[in-house]
């Protein structure tokens, strides 16, 4: 079982405002609704990486120790981020400049997660192969209709592309829904 | 957080996590090592170039999101051994002229407009009749089978018959009199639809006579003649062929979409091959199920019937072309990798330049 490492961030109102802007900065530059994606500022990442660092107030060394027990017992490390107003920044981009530890979420055996509830206490359930999926696209309502269309065919096409291979071999079924309602999917589930 | 997302982001992450899951590994690790695939993953330096150490430029990697509502822990059991597949217990192919397959679900891909649109109308009873026309090679037949397939799963009381345009009105008579006949009917009705001598009007009298029975039958044709499309409209108009059909749906389909692979039974496996030839010397062949074809790429005709329509034998013909310029046949062959034939659904086996 995975070592959880919670993260409860401090988030005053200017610290929130603070990773909220850089957050926009990043959305707005990983957005590229022309098809023309620009790369983004390697500072603009490692800047918001270490403001999130400071939110978590997360002790660099005890990471470090926990990254190393977590390489040695082959069990991952999971920093899960606890509250609500946190979830919508992206603490996926923690990022602290010893050179050990950089952007955690790239480190071998470190799992960044989100719990909007409180966590079960069980694993999820196995099942023998093959894998079942069930693929529900669906588009936000308030999309701009103009530069926001969600293609479904496309996005469809692309996980059936990836998975070409497992789902030739019977490994993977993949059942898609006939829409992107939510009373389908609990009905599919 | 509404980003737009780079497709191929999307695949390098999707093919990491779910090969990582299959593997048994845990869901945590999974999605970390398919980031870490998105990160230094070839897939960015295909649009770039190598970038030196400083990976992904557009920092896809950083976008995936894991949401936890149990504890972290693989999905599969890989130590069970694996269930089959479900097999398809009703038949695969409908009772009619046997050219319409009920497709199986994974295979199929797109046509999700198509589908919202016509598809809910059609199951939940709303349309009695499908009419889909298009340019030869562009899913119709596909479609059609798929929608059989959900029709089937729905209302498994269903009966299905499936004729495929273009055919003769005779050779409707016999399944439907197979269908309408069991022994539980009127003991005269048989013989007085075989004293009719009008073949529309004893056709129409055995689809009144399906139509009055309890397990509801339901005919679907695929169309792709004027001709035939004009024959649906007359016989609806009048109460004849389609008497059952109260409101048909016209589905037209333009657009040939790409399916992948189709995994057919083996006994149904046999081989195509398709020689590909620069100057008339073959380069290579393309193993496929299907009938058995040999021919060369100026074999027009051939490449029609192989690949299932003008548009479809025009786009291959199209890569040949384009491969060919640049003596890379096994990408010209590779490229066949997503068609499918007109003699069942054939299946690419391996392609292999010639010696």
């Amino acid at each position: 079982m995975a070592q959880d490492l919670l993260l409860s961030p401090q988030l005053d109102p200017p610290r929130l405002a603070l990773l909220t802007r850089l957050a926009q900065r990043l959305d707005t530059q990983l957005d590229h609704p022309s098809g023309m994606p620009q790369p983004v500022e390697a500072t603009l990442l490692t800047q918001l990486g270490v403001r999130l660092w400071d939110a978590a107030a997360l002790d660099a060394e005890a990471v470090r120790a926990a990254l190393d027990a977590a390489r040695d017992t082959e069990r991952p490390l999971r920093l899960v981020v606890q509250g609500e107003a946190a979830q919508p920044l992206p603490w996926e981009l923690l990022y602290h400049a010893h050179p050990e530890l950089g952007f955690v979420a790239q480190q071998p055996w470190c799992v960044i997660t989100r719990c909007l509830r409180a966590t079960g206490a069980r694993p999820p359930r196995l099942w023998p192969r093959p894998l079942r999926l069930l693929l529900c696209i669906a588009a936000p309502e308030d999309l701009d209709a103009e530069r926001g269309r969600l293609a479904f065919e496309h996005e469809e096409e692309l996980l059936f592309t990836a998975l070409d291979q497992p789902l030739t071999r019977g490994e993977v079924e993949i059942d898609v829904t006939e829409d992107g309602v939510l009373g389908t999917l609990l009905t599919r589930l | 957080m509404r980003l737009s997302v780079l497709d191929g982001a999307v695949s390098a992450f999707d093919a990491e996590l779910f090969r990582r899951l299959l593997l048994g590994e845990e869901v945590g690790r999974a999605v970390m090592l398919a980031r870490q695939a998105v990160a230094q993953g070839t897939w960015w330096q295909a649009m770039t170039g190598p970038n030196g150490n400083h990976g992904d430029p557009w920092a896809q990697w950083s976008l995936p999101v894991l949401f936890d509502r149990t504890q972290d822990g693989p999905l599969v059991d890989i130590d069970s051994p694996a269930e089959p597949l479900p097999l398809w217990t009703r038949p695969t192919v409908l009772v009619g002229d046997g050219t319409l397959r009920l497709l199986v679900r994974q295979t199929f891909i797109g046509r999700r407009r198509e589908m919202r649109q016509h598809l809910r109308a059609f199951l939940e009873g709303e349309r009695r009749a499908l009419l889909c026309t298009g340019p030869g090679g562009v899913g119709k037949t596909t479609l059609a089978g798929l929608f059989t397939r959900r029709l089937s799963e729905r209302q498994p009381q269903t009966r299905l018959l499936g004729f495929r345009a273009p055919f003769a009105l005779e050779t409707l008579y016999e399944p439907l009199r197979r269908e309408a006949f069991d022994g539980h009917e009127e003991p005269s009705l048989l013989p007085a639809i075989q004293a009719e001598l009008d073949l529309r009007e004893r056709l129409r009298r055995l689809l009144q006579s399906l139509a009055q029975r309890q397990d509801r039958p339901c005919t679907m044709r695929v169309q792709s003649s004027d001709s035939d499309r004009r024959l649906l409209e007359s016989g609806a108009s009048r109460g004849g062929l389609l008497a059952l059909s109260s409101g048909i749906c016209e589905l037209l389909i333009e657009h040939r979409i790409a399916l992948p692979e189709v995994l057919l039974e083996p006994a149904e496996v046999c081989l195509l091959l398709l020689e590909i030839g620069i100057d008339d010397v073959p380069v290579g062949q393309v193993v496929c199920n299907g009938p058995i074809a040999l021919f060369q790429r100026q074999d027009g005709k051939g490449l029609r019937q192989a690949f299932g329509g003008l548009p479809r034998a025009e786009a291959v013909d199209e890569g040949i072309e384009r491969h060919a310029r640049v003596c890379d046949p096994i990408a010209a062959l590779a490229m066949l990798h997503i068609r499918r034939g007109s003699h069942g659904n054939p299946l690419l086996l391996q392609a292999t330049p010639c010696s």
